[in-house]
């Protein structure tokens, strides 16, 4: 169960390699497919739009820079929010250096729907900031980008099983905060 | 993954929410600005991005600029000489925020710092031959023959892009000014022996008004610096007076103090060397060849970069391009290098410069070259080392791979370590541990991974059987107790979730009901003799025979809300004590659950490193339950077990630090730091020598990549096992060694630390399990499976 995403939108092996190889256009083509998603989950990890789009316009060089080395293209979805998760983990962990970052309710007016319409909307953005980053990028990649629990594992350094119990206590957090509110 | 009613809506919900992050983009322009940062290499991209806050874009061209300045934060210092005109010595280098070290030959290289977050460190050769480090909030001195280093705390100090720190002539104290809106103008003195700070006012200039660039005289009694021209400052009474009045770009004192060379470039372009005395009085003046600069370009600006020899003989500059000598008076001038010169350095003993020509003014990178006074014995210096120098860090010729002695951590301490090269196991008879041990516990994937199949193989018969009659276990929950003794089994569908929760002994077979409705998650003490679980909105502990059951949230302690089902209880590693983190405190008590307490000492407030935020997602207990550490932003803290006594264990000049675990003779910490690629560094702390040392890189973001697993203490604490990118590396902990154990994805020591349980399921599909003695010697298969492993456990006999 996954939110709104681009699934459907697949890359040519020959585009990968195209673009590892240094076509722009074939860039362009994933750029396209996948920077949105990339965006998506690098802001429920931010919290905050400006950040994100840096942590996504760092991620690019990098993931372009080890594109040749992709020998699976259909891991190429999962694996450039991956890179952009670690962007925006990274991100967070520096920025927490100079400044608490004022999380989620500020940037509610930058979300596209009308946070008044629905309560349930604000207290989401509530409780994203009571967590860490880390486990803002656990619920990013499974609940936005629908990546799996192996793929995860791969991106935080844990084990499938490793993540999902802590889904599990994520959930049973969000749940018992968001159905208390 | 359940699905659940509330698993649908928080998806669509945070679906929604994320929809925040989209914005409008040109994918054509973010795919060229992709292939064009990606071209310059990791440095252009990483720094670039440093410099961009939040919502800010500086140009490439200022970037490229910065660059330039980080590059020619190279310091080079000769201290001696091999043959007539050789130098020996070090030089030290940053590259990427890090400081490296090497002969002036380029052989043994080392990196002495590592610290990719350091805001511009700048390195300076103290003539006793300490290297002194300046960074943001701080001066290292580092020791290179006994491996010693000190840090001078600095909250003030900040180097910056150009370096405005400055040091005596006897490298006893550095000084930087500082001023601005609200604070009056003023130097800093600062003593490296006893860090104690002295400042010279200068109350000659208005507040919000600065000097710039100070550069101390070789006798200690003037500092020189920018306002409106030159000025000269009295460095014991603050006494300033101008000596000059004209525009320049940059100048340098004379080895006696008694003369000032500096640089300057007319209005149209025409760019000349002058001396003056100290009371501003015309000495020299020499016209320098070339194109001035254009109008608006950066490009051909380099400085002129006038520097006395040591002996005061000769004054050298770049020319446009070039590297000139000439004698303070402007006469015997020699153009020694016709070709483009990125940096050069005068020899100590004055007998010739070490530089870097490059290509082009613009070209990324050079060579460290060296040439003597009459511009004869021009040779490489060291083609197979730093002779390649690149103006982005980049090396040319050959990487600067780091060696592993000396290395200073970012907390500041430097270890000796031997240089560790990766061996494989020696070949040995087949470890034969079912002598002690009665076989291993393994868990597999069943029903499309949402639930496990927990299953036992003997050592014995080496044939594999299910241990339960369950059906599908929830995979959730890690299963095996640590100790192999007990597993949890469950039966888990779709519409019911997990259901009838047990603990099932291994040994005996009798197994406990847990009774516990709705059970979400739980997970093992470290000596497997309680469980923690959520279920609903409880959260409690139970021990393994199911004789003591505690309910965390009714406890008087939790006071209703503040608990919740995702607070699972934390014990030491022997069990002795229990922390609960709440929602806004910790409780800590006995590892029974009983006697919980808040910890509610207020002056060490863990949580003010995270105002609003996470205050306890990484931390650590020592095996003694007497203490623990934890994160925070200023690197990694140490406390009592009651939340009192807090202190700096590890300091970090940035975050990024994280305690992982204990060494089980609580003397060593292991501690792991993530750069901004999500690369980590395996670190291990001595508590009580204050030293720290690296064992080991785990890369990130490999596309094809097993993943890299926990890092594990060995049972005797001489290993530290690091599994990732389809193998463990077993580390020795004292760094000595590195054992490479290869297909390996995840590994179990036995509790009696002699053997090694190998699991190896990184392809997804073809699990194997193999055992192998404690250094990875006489590894055989236990048993060959057609589907992954997800977890294993010793079996003890008995």
């Amino acid at each position: 169960m996954v939110g709104d995403l681009s699934l459907a939108t697949t890359i040519a092996a020959e585009t990968v390699a195209d673009a590892a190889a240094g076509d722009g256009a074939a860039l362009a083509r994933i750029v396209g497919a996948y920077h949105d998603d990339m965006a998506r989950v690098a802001f429920v990890i931010c919290a905050d739009q400006d950040l994100a789009q840096d942590a996504v316009q760092a991620a690019w060089p990098q993931a372009w820079r080890k594109l040749k080395t992709l020998r699976d293209p259909e891991r190429l979805r999962p694996w450039l929010v991956s890179v952009a998760a670690n962007e925006a983990r990274q991100l967070m962990r520096r920025q927490r250096r100079h400044v608490v970052v004022d999380l989620a309710v500020a940037d509610l007016g930058s979300v596209r729907q009308d946070p008044g319409a629905d309560p349930a909307f604000l207290d989401l953005a509530v409780a994203l900031r009571r967590l860490s980053p880390e486990d803002r990028t656990l619920l990013a990649l499974r609940y936005v980008a629908d990546v799996d629990a192996t793929e995860i594992g791969r991106v935080l350094g844990m084990s499938a099983s490793g993540v999902r119990s802590r889904l599990s206590r994520l959930v049973a957090r969000l749940r018992s905060e968001l159905e208390d509110a | 993954m359940p699905d659940s009613t509330f698993e649908a809506r928080l998806a669509s919900q945070l679906g929604a929410y994320a929809q925040g992050g989209v914005r409008p983009i040109d994918r054509y322009a973010i795919a060229e600005a992709t292939i064009a940062a990606g071209s310059r290499g990791g440095l252009g991209g990483r720094l670039g991005h440093l410099l961009w806050p939040s919502g800010t874009r500086l140009s490439p061209r200022i970037v490229l600029v910065l660059f330039a300045l980080l590059a020619l934060a190279v310091a080079l210092w000769i201290v001696g000489h091999q043959h007539p005109g050789i130098p020996l010595g070090r030089i030290a280098w940053v590259k990427d925020g890090d400081v490296w070290v090497a002969q002036t030959d380029g052989g043994e290289p080392v990196k002495l710092i590592d610290d990719r977050f350091a805001d511009f460190p700048f390195v300076h050769w103290l003539p006793d031959g300490r290297l002194a480090v300046a960074r943001r909030g701080g001066m290292m001195i580092v020791d290179l023959a006994s491996g010693q280093t000190r840090d001078i705390r600095d909250p003030d100090l900040n180097p910056g892009p150009a370096n405005l720190t400055q040091w005596s002539p006897d490298g006893s104290t550095y000084a930087y000014e500082y001023g601005g809106e609200n604070v009056a103008a003023g130097i800093r003195i600062v003593d490296v022996a006893t860090g104690e700070r002295r400042e010279i006012q200068l109350a000659a200039i208005d507040r919000g008004d600065f000097v710039a660039n100070l550069h101390w005289s070789p006798d200690g009694r003037w500092f020189m610096g920018t306002r409106n021209g030159v000025v000269l400052i009295d460095a014991a009474t603050g006494d300033m007076r101008q000596v000059l009045r004209t525009e320049f770009t940059d100048y340098a004192w004379s080895p006696d103090s008694e003369r000032i060379a500096y640089s300057a470039v007319s209005p149209i372009g025409a760019r000349r060397i002058a001396v003056i005395d100290r009371q501003g009085r015309p000495v020299a003046d020499m016209a320098v060849s070339g194109p001035g600069p254009e109008w608006g370009s950066f490009q051909n600006l380099p400085d002129l970069k006038p520097a006395w020899s040591p002996d005061g003989q000769w004054i050298a500059f770049r020319g446009t391009p070039g590297l000139t000598i000439a004698r303070p008076d402007g006469s015997d001038r020699r153009d020694l290098v016709t070709g483009p010169v990125a940096w050069f350095e005068w020899a100590a003993d004055s007998s010739g410069l070490s530089f870097v020509s490059t290509a082009s003014m613009a070209a990324d990178a050079g060579e460290l070259d060296w040439i003597g006074l009459d511009g004869r014995d021009a040779q490489p210096l060291g083609p197979s080392g730093i002779g390649a120098y690149d103006m982005l860090g980049r090396p040319a010729s050959r990487p600067l791979e780091p060696l592993p002695s000396p290395i200073v951590t970012p907390g500041g301490s430097l270890a000796a370590a031997e240089p560790t090269g990766i061996a494989t196991p020696a070949p040995a008879a087949p470890a034969q541990p079912g002598a002690s041990w009665r076989g291993l516990a393994f868990t597999t994937p069943a029903h499309d991974g949402d639930c496990v199949e927990v299953n036992v193989v003997e050592f014995t018969t080496q044939t594999r059987s299910p241990v339960a009659d369950a059906d599908c276990h929830a995979s959730w929950v890690p299963p095996l107790s640590p100790d192999g003794s007990h597993v949890i089994i469950a039966r888990y569908t779709e519409q019911s979730g997990i259901t009838d929760p047990q603990i099932l002994d291994l040994r005996t077979g009798a197994r406990t009901a847990l009774h516990i409705e709705g059970l979400v998650w739980a997970y093992w003490s470290p000596l497997g003799h309680w469980l923690a679980y959520g279920a609903g909105a409880q959260a409690g502990v139970v021990s393994a025979d199911g004789s003591r059951h505690v309910d965390l949230t009714s406890t008087p302690s939790c006071q209703g809300s503040a608990c919740g089902s995702w607070h699972g209880a934390t014990w030491s590693p022997d069990e002795r004590r229990i922390v609960v983190p709440t929602a806004d405190r910790l409780l800590v008590g006995d590892g029974d659950a009983t006697g919980l307490h808040p910890m509610t000492d207020p002056s060490t407030d863990l949580s003010r490193g995270y105002p609003g935020g996470y205050p306890w997602e990484s931390w650590s207990w020592a095996p003694g339950g007497e203490q623990f550490a934890f994160e925070r932003d200023d690197g990694i803290w140490v406390a009592d077990a009651e939340g009192r006594n807090a202190h700096l264990l590890v300091p970090a000049t940035y975050g990024g630090l994280s305690p992982g675990d204990w060494a089980p003779d609580g003397g060593r910490l292991l501690v792991s730091h993530a750069d901004l690629s999500g690369a980590k560094e395996i670190l291990v702390y001595d508590t009580a020598g204050g030293s720290m040392r690296k064992l080991a890189d785990v890369p990130a973001d490999d596309p094809n990549g097993v993943g890299s697993g926990p890092v594990r203490w060995s049972p005797d604490g001489r290993w530290v096992a690091i599994p990732y990118g389809g193998h463990v590396d077993l580390v020795a902990a004292d760094g000595s060694r590195t054992i490479r154990l290869d297909h390996a994805t995840s590994l179990a020591w036995s509790p009696d630390g002699r053997f090694l349980a190998l699991v190896w399921g990184g392809d997804g599909s073809n699990g194997r399990i193999d055992v192998a003695a404690a250094d990875g010697s006489g590894r055989h298969q236990v048993i060959q499976l057609d589907g992954p492993v997800i977890d294993v456990a010793w079996l003890p006999k008995g």
